[in-house]
């Protein structure tokens, strides 16, 4: 393929675009680049504003599968399916951990919007889904009864 | 990586391809504490990429609150006995390891 200059001065203005667009939260979170800040905020809030996400909408097309009870919070598994399409990232957080951001799933057209996962949880709380598809974000939430929490043993 | 092996699988159910893959790795969120009182430092993967014959399918950022020798699944489209199937991950300290299968 031939490049013409032409081509060359767009293909600069594109990336000079983008990184201007990366300055959002929004942007680091979609690019390769796990969002540190998410992962270290302390709260749900501040997980959804280190992320820049807009509060998501409740929606029945989340079907997230936690035990009720959970005797040992150190391993709970967690199951989520979107009956949604064009989903992109799907998002777990557990509402009472020092650390609510649990996983964060970009997939491709290829994978289902289907995932699995065991995570921790130190005590009775919400286990929240958040899913993105098409562009608008979606969550859904199942309270787990925690007997033995899973963040701070001993 | 002898020392965290991944033990995956990927069989086709129908058309969907589930690859489950369990990697062994403490993911110790840096609040527990040994037999001597002392805290054990954080250590925990951050990173989890899926790859059907060398593409990125997808990749999860986890944190450390996931549990310790963690199982990951997923469920693809579109795959083919035969189709390579690879896991990668890596950890807040730079380790990393890698494993490959063929989807039956």
């Amino acid at each position: 393929m031939e490049v013409s200059r032409r081509d060359v001065i767009a293909a600069g203005g594109a990336a000079l675009l983008a990184s201007l667009l990366g300055a959002s939260a929004w942007a680091q979170a979609a690019a390769d680049g796990r969002n540190e800040n998410a992962f270290n905020a302390r709260s749900p809030a501040s997980v959804y504003s280190a992320l820049g996400l807009a509060a998501p909408a409740e929606s029945p097309a989340i079907v997230l599968t936690v035990p009720d009870i959970a005797e040992n919070g150190a391993s709970v598994p967690v199951e989520v399916e979107v009956k949604l399409p064009n989903v992109t990232r799907i998002l777990i957080v557990g509402d009472k951990n020092l650390f609510p951001l649990l996983a964060d799933a970009h997939i491709t057209p290829r994978a289902l919007p289907w995932l699995e996962a065991k995570i921790k949880l130190a005590e009775t709380s919400n286990v929240r889904a958040i899913v993105e598809a098409g562009g608008k974000l979606y969550t859904t939430a199942r309270r787990v009864r925690v007997i033995v929490g899973g963040c701070l043993p001993g | 990586m002898a020392d965290f092996p991944i033990r995956m699988r990927a069989s086709l159910d129908g058309a969907v391809l589930v690859v489950k893959a369990l990697i062994a790795h403490p993911m110790h969120n840096g609040f527990a504490k040994n037999e001597k009182g002392e805290l054990i430092a954080a250590h925990y993967i951050t990173r989890v990429t899926l790859r059907v014959n060398g593409e990125v399918v997808a990749e999860t950022h986890t944190g450390s609150g996931i549990a310790r020798d963690p199982l990951f699944g997923w469920r693809l489209a579109g795959c083919r006995a035969g189709d390579r199937i690879g896991v990668s991950w890596r950890d807040n300290r730079g380790l990393d390891g890698a494993k490959e299968t063929v989807a039956t």
